[in-house]
């Protein structure tokens, strides 16, 4: 069942300076992510992928489209945001410790969303409630007390995951949430991520730009270049049978402790976004580039809900005669 | 005889806390050509024990044991001929280009002057050892990127002017600290390349310092890792990856998500991470420095720091254990 749905929306913003030209962060997007699942979206800097998850919250605008999360709807150019999105919607963003009140002991932190979405909770259940959610991330009832800068950053990043979990949101986005963790510990905040989404039935919107680990938390993936998605399917889909051009170039990049060849390479580097190419987006690093790449962008076809926006791909995922 | 020697290499800091020794009995060779990594977590002292080739730790810092390059000692040798070693023979780039690059000079003008200056060449022979420098690191229309400034270049482009100017004296041994974790994916991929071709057509040894362990297997032979200022174990890559001998390899290992053959199959369900967080190097007990997260943990791990000791198939590991686990 469809829980979030993102309809054409696009994200502009305005130009600091009269000579400044805007910015068109997000162009077009459109994705859905359903109840208790993960829709991962990846992408290298400035495609537009927090500029999205910042739009759904209300901290970037809204310039075209319009979401929907449940019953409660949001366009473009509507100044109402509906109040019960602002609890429904909880994001964790990638620096843990500056997300976190310096002079507030962690139980504390944890708290204080209650006081705004539970005003029928007295001071006592607050508490309660902040104490078992603090224990649910992994955090006991000693460490409550104690205030941010006694914390690791995996910890932070865990009392960050308990604020945003305790008004019991439907959709929780986590915006490079393990990014800037030690390696030893990003899986531990990844496995808690994946036994909460279990545990509570959560929808998740896992934006990174490192593939392995949306791969491992994501049920269907969207691939972000400049502000559009250029692909999106299931996990085994995108991974499995990349079907355009810069997912195979991402995926060929990862790095990976047991390959001993370098990584394929794939020429320059993104574009700015505020003159991107015109026709497909990608043609000025593409391989496989023709002249039709640049003289009109690719729609996005499905093939089996796997969608694509790229003029050569029935030709180049043909699979090899022989 | 190795190009670089470093035996017991120790940093120490102090101030009104107290020290907090930050690099403890970190011991290897690296020959002529040859390629070492050295991997650990924030705060392992990876960046502190490369500053440390150089006498680059700053004021506060002592440190001790011995760094020896063609056999001569470095430590303890006065500035000006640190400087010229630092020019010369070894060069280092950072993560950060921007924090390297003066943001108000031209890239022409803060280029040529390291010849200049430092080689005394006239300024028209500077230009075109620049030049061809520029275009050796694959950047395209070099005489033009001459005159932009910092702030102009992308990110990708920074660094292969970063990784130039270290390359103008000719260095036997570069030193790359996290040369590419500020980069996109496709990027550090071209970077990498570009690493691994300059380092078999100049002949130079590499050192790279990353906290990522997928990029040591492309770049370097040989693997070092670090836990909490100290080596934990050493070996060829390969090596090392396919059978880990330290507990704290092995848990990092299984830590990162990996595609692994088919990638259209899904993952398992759970990653295998390590329990608890990596200490600041220098705030581990007398025991093992791992002992507090290890699986492994038994009698003496908590009383005696195990041995940084050599096993068969040129390899080292500092773990009381008999066997690997
Ligand atoms: N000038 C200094 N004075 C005191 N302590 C320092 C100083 N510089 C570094 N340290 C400490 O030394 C330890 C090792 O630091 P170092 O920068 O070498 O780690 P690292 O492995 O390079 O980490 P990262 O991956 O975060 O770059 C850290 O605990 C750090 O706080
Ligand atoms: S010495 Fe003991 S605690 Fe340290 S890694 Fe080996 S088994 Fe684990
Ligand atoms: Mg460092």
């Amino acid at each position: 069942m469809t829980l979030l749905g993102v309809e054409d929306i696009d994200v502009v913003y305005p130009g600091r300076s009269r000579k400044d030209m805007p910015v068109r962060a997000v162009d077009g997007v459109s994705l859905t992510v359903d109840a208790g699942q993960t829709l991962g979206i990846v992408g290298e800097s400035g495609c537009g992928k927090s500029s999205l998850a910042r739009a759904l919250i209300g901290l970037a605008p809204l310039s075209r489209g319009e979401f929907r999360l449940g019953d409660s709807i949001v366009r473009a150019g509507e100044r109402r945001w509906p109040r019960r999105l602002r609890e429904e919607i909880q994001m964790v963003f990638q620096d843990p410790v500056s997300a976190l009140d310096p002079r507030m002991p962690a139980w504390q932190i944890v708290a204080e969303p209650l006081a705004i979405h539970r005003p029928e909770l007295n001071a006592g259940q607050r508490r309660e409630r902040s104490m078992a959610m603090l224990d649910r991330v992994g955090l006991t009832a000693d460490l409550a007390m104690r205030y941010p800068h006694q914390f690791s950053g995996g910890q932070c990043q865990r009392i960050a995951i308990a604020r945003a979990l305790v008004v019991e949101p439907r959709l929780l986005i986590c915006d490079e949430a393990v990014s800037a963790l030690d390696v030893s510990v990003q899986a531990q905040i990844v496995n808690l991520l994946a036994g909460l989404q279990d545990e509570l039935d959560l929808a998740i919107l896992f934006i990174s730009h490192d593939l392995a680990v949306v791969h491992h938390l994501s049920q269907r993936v969207a691939v972000m270049y400049l502000g559009q998605v250029v692909e999106s399917g299931t996990r085994e889909q995108v991974y499995g049978l990349p079907a355009h051009p810069y997912t195979r170039a991402l995926l060929a990049a990862i790095p990976d402790p047991a390959r001993l060849e370098l990584p394929a390479v794939l020429d320059g580097e993104v574009p700015s976004p505020t003159d991107p190419p015109g026709g497909c987006r990608f043609r000025t690093r593409c391989p496989h580039a023709i002249a039709l790449c640049a003289k009109s962008p690719p729609p996005a076809v499905a093939v089996n809900g796997h969608h694509a926006a790229c003029h050569r791909r029935d030709e180049l995922t043909r699979p090899a005669p022989g | 005889m190795a190009l670089l020697d470093v035996r017991d290499l120790s940093v120490t800091f102090s101030d009104h806390h107290g020290r907090r020794r930050v690099v403890d009995g970190l011991s290897y060779s690296l020959d002529a050509g040859g390629s070492l990594a050295i991997v650990g977590e924030s705060g392992s002292g990876k960046t502190q024990s490369a500053l440390a080739l150089m006498g680059l730790c700053g004021p506060t810092a002592d440190v001790g044991g011995s760094v020896r390059l063609d056999g001569r000692e470095l430590l303890g040798l006065p500035w000006p001929a640190l400087q010229q070693i630092r020019g010369q023979r070894i060069a280092m780039v950072f993560q950060d280009p921007m924090t390297s690059l003066n943001p108000y000079r031209r890239i022409g003008g803060q280029m040529t002057e390291m010849l200049t200056l430092r080689k005394g060449l006239s300024a028209d022979a500077a230009r075109t050892e620049c030049l061809e420098m520029l275009e050796a690191v694959q950047i395209g229309d070099p005489s033009n990127r001459f005159t932009q400034f910092p702030h102009e270049l992308s990110g990708g482009i920074r660094q292969r002017v970063m990784i130039a100017i270290a390359l103008l004296g000719r260095p036997d041994l570069l030193v790359a600290d996290e040369p590419t974790t500020a980069l996109d994916v496709t990027v550090q991929a071209q970077i990498l390349r570009l690493l691994a071709d300059l380092r078999r057509a100049m002949g130079m040894a590499t050192l790279l310092i990353t906290h990522d362990l997928g990029l040591v297997a492309g770049l370097c032979d040989e693997v070092l890792v670090m836990y909490a200022g100290r080596p934990a174990e050493q070996g060829p890559v390969d090596d090392v990856f396919a059978r880990s001998l330290h507990p704290y390899t092995r848990g990092l290992l299984h830590s990162v998500p990996r595609l692994g053959r088919d990638p259209g199959r899904a993952p398992p369900a759970r990653l295998q991470a390590i329990t608890g967080s990596p200490p600041a190097a220098g705030d581990a007990g007398p025991g093992c420095a791992f002992a507090p997260r290890c699986a492994y943990r038994f009698g003496p791990c908590d009383e005696k720091q195990p041995e940084f000791a050599a096993v068969a198939g040129s390899r080292r590991v500092a773990c009381h254990l008999e066997s690997p686990p």
